[in-house]
């Protein structure tokens, strides 16, 4: 289990000694929220591997100037947000808006089999993610995936309490709108 | 009551009505089939976001990026002003080295069968290795960066 206090304890000692063991255990620690954000905005697993070693190398770099060690994941995570989206910027420009996004193809008909189901609706969830705004894919992983509260969001991604709030509440409200024919079978069986 | 609003569909789902509310909530959310549907559809959404599958890291990874960062420990550490300045130090000395040892010889004759060493063929020799120190110099500065 992770805890912060062995999170701490492990800045300490590589802040002391530089150990490479301690950088390693706070890396594997961590890797796959990093990894994970980083995938969310990039949609790409090369990338978001890129991404995510730039973000690990970046807070080691700059752990020194962080004042109170008890806010490192905050700290991390808006390292790894900065570090997505500017792969994202270079990758290409997106679609601000998932309103304008191309439209998904929903199937008509629906596989008896509520497991099948689910892939192919997990696979729609995927193509909506991928034409979503980075920043709003980015606070529906947090949330939800990696289960940060609407302030420690905040911290991270830089934003007010409430902008992501807002944020949260338009993009599941876009989702539901775009993917709701596809719960059609699970809502009415 | 009128239909509940995205605000309380998604507080009911995460638990996060205010006290205050909850009853009245939960009282319109028994009776009504519309909300009801609302949070059921909200709830299986949330759940698919939940089960999306994002790909672990390679195997190696934390090794790798440990790897990387000791790296770049070491290169700062040879980056430092302190160790650019015994860089510098180094160097002089072995200029002013080279510069004693090149004025002592300079005094004496060697006579080999085919060539004879003189005073100018000696400052040759020390412009070649002094040209031959500072190229050891800058291989070494771009072998750390």
């Amino acid at each position: 289990m992770v805890t912060p206090t062995e999170d701490i304890h492990l800045i300490r000692e590589y802040l002391k000694t530089k150990a490479s063991s301690s950088c390693f255990a706070f890396v594997a620690r961590h890797q796959n929220a990093v990894f994970g954000l980083c995938y969310r905005i990039l949609n790409n697993r090369e990338e978001a591997e890129e991404a995510a070693q730039d973000t690990f190398i970046k807070f080691f770099e700059s752990l020194e100037k962080l004042k109170d060690v008890s806010k490192f994941r905050s700290w991390l995570m808006s390292i790894a947000y900065r570090t997505g989206i500017d792969y994202h910027r270079k990758k290409k420009p997106y679609e601000d808006d998932l309103d304008r996004a191309t439209p998904l193809m929903i199937p008509d008909q629906w596989d008896p089999d509520q497991a099948l189901r689910k892939k192919q609706r997990l696979e729609l969830l995927e193509q909506l993610f991928a034409q979503m705004n980075p920043q709003d894919s980015s606070i529906l992983e947090l949330h939800y995936v990696q289960d940060q509260s609407v302030k420690a969001i905040a911290d991270m991604l830089n934003l007010s309490e409430s902008n992501v709030k807002v944020r949260l509440m338009r993009s599941r409200e876009v989702l539901k709108k775009k993917i709701s024919p596809a719960y059609k079978y699970e809502l009415n069986p | 009551m009128n239909h509940l609003t995205q605000e309380q569909i998604y507080g009911i789902i995460e638990n996060a009505i205010p006290k205050e509310n909850l009853r009245l909530t939960q009282e319109h959310l028994d009776s009504c089939e519309v909300c009801q549907l609302e949070v059921k559809l909200a709830r299986l959404l949330i759940s698919d976001i939940q089960a999306m599958e994002v790909p672990e890291a390679n195997p190696g990874f934390a090794l790798r990026i440990s790897q990387r960062i000791n790296a770049r420990e070491l290169e700062r550490a040879f980056t430092k002003p302190i160790f650019r300045l015994f860089r510098g130090t180094l160097l002089l000395s072995l200029f002013v080295a080279v510069a004693v040892v090149v004025s002592r010889l300079s005094d004496y004759k060697v006579d080999l069968p085919e060539i004879e060493i003189t005073g100018g063929l000696y400052y040759i020799i020390a412009i070649a290795c002094l040209s031959l120190i500072y190229l050891l110099d800058k291989v070494l500065s771009k072998q750390m960066k």
